[in-house]
């Protein structure tokens, strides 16, 4: 009996602990996933500038197309459908949302760059050196146990690369 | 007798409890291993316009020396022509996964841990 019983709370404390880590590791897992979709699908919409504007030398990005990339790009590596609703193969559970979207380049900021970029809805704060863009996205965390799925929330400030 | 079968049957239970919880870890630390390493290829891959030796190699190293997997049983697939600015470039590393049980009597899931991403070529030619 004594032998079951201490057995029985062995297997419950490790079933918790395995519970408390396979959920820290998905919130982590998640952020980091969310994170790198999101950079390479703000370069990759930072490449679509208006090449009239580049030959007099301003950068000034095609926002509906550069919209549209970034959600190419994002969709293509999340595995999402067209509304940002994860699919099955999917690492995530929950739709994500694309909270703010802001384009700084010369047609908004000709001059003064570096500067110091603040956006104080979401605390964020980055030294912009040129044209960049700006994006927020959220979404609950993909926990496969019960508990409060804490929402993460990643920002990426991507500058345009290219030639002048 | 019966205790002594308990006893064994207990054993199997505390050896898989001992070990799960830092293979499990193992696991999650080869999967950001192969997320980080993906994500720094896609980018050099990008600037060069296509999945060159170069980055293929880097990736290899990267994996091999520094996060310690077997060179031979890393595959990495691409795009290895030039692709054009605005193109899609793609990446896929394959890596077998370690053992989340250590006896092999639970389902293991997947065997291979892949990674697939895509990004645009910045290359201008």
């Amino acid at each position: 009996m004594g032998t079951v019983l201490r057995t029985f709370f062995l297997v419950l404390i490790w079933a918790q602990i395995m519970v408390m880590q396979t959920n820290y590791d998905s919130d982590e897992t998640a952020t980091r996933r969310l994170h790198n979709g999101l950079e390479l699908a703000v370069h990759d919409a930072t490449l679509q500038i208006i090449p009239a504007e580049l030959t007099e030398g301003k950068i000034v990005f095609d926002q509906d197309v550069a919209e549209q990339v970034l959600m190419q790009t994002f969709k293509e590596n999340l595995l999402l459908d067209s509304t940002l609703q994860p699919e099955n193969e999917s690492f995530f559970n929950n739709q994500i949302k694309i909270v703010y979207l802001e384009y700084i380049d010369h047609s908004t900021r000709p001059t003064g760059y570096p500067f110091n970029y603040y956006n104080a809805d979401y605390n964020l704060l980055e030294i912009v050196n040129g044209p960049s863009i700006v994006a927020i996205v959220e979404t609950n965390s993909p926990r496969h146990f019960l508990g409060d799925p804490p929402i993460l929330r990643q920002a990426v400030v991507y500058e345009y690369k290219g030639p002048l | 007798m019966s205790q002594t079968l308990a006893k064994w049957m207990t054993l199997f239970l505390v050896v898989t409890i001992m070990f799960t919880p830092i293979l499990y870890y193992l696991d999650t630390l080869n999967r950001k291993a192969v997320d980080a390493v993906l994500q720094q290829g896609l980018k050099e891959a990008s600037i060069e316009g296509y999945m060159s030796n170069e980055v293929v190699n880097k990736m290899v190293d990267t994996l091999v020396n520094d996060y310690n997997f077997d060179e031979d049983v890393i595959d990495i697939a691409g795009t290895t022509l030039y692709t054009q600015r605005k193109e899609y470039i793609e990446i896929t590393i394959t890596v077998p996964r370690t053992p989340v049980f250590i006896l092999n009597i639970f389902n293991q899931g997947s065997k291979k841990l892949v990674r697939k991403s895509i990004i645009m070529s910045e290359y201008v030619g």
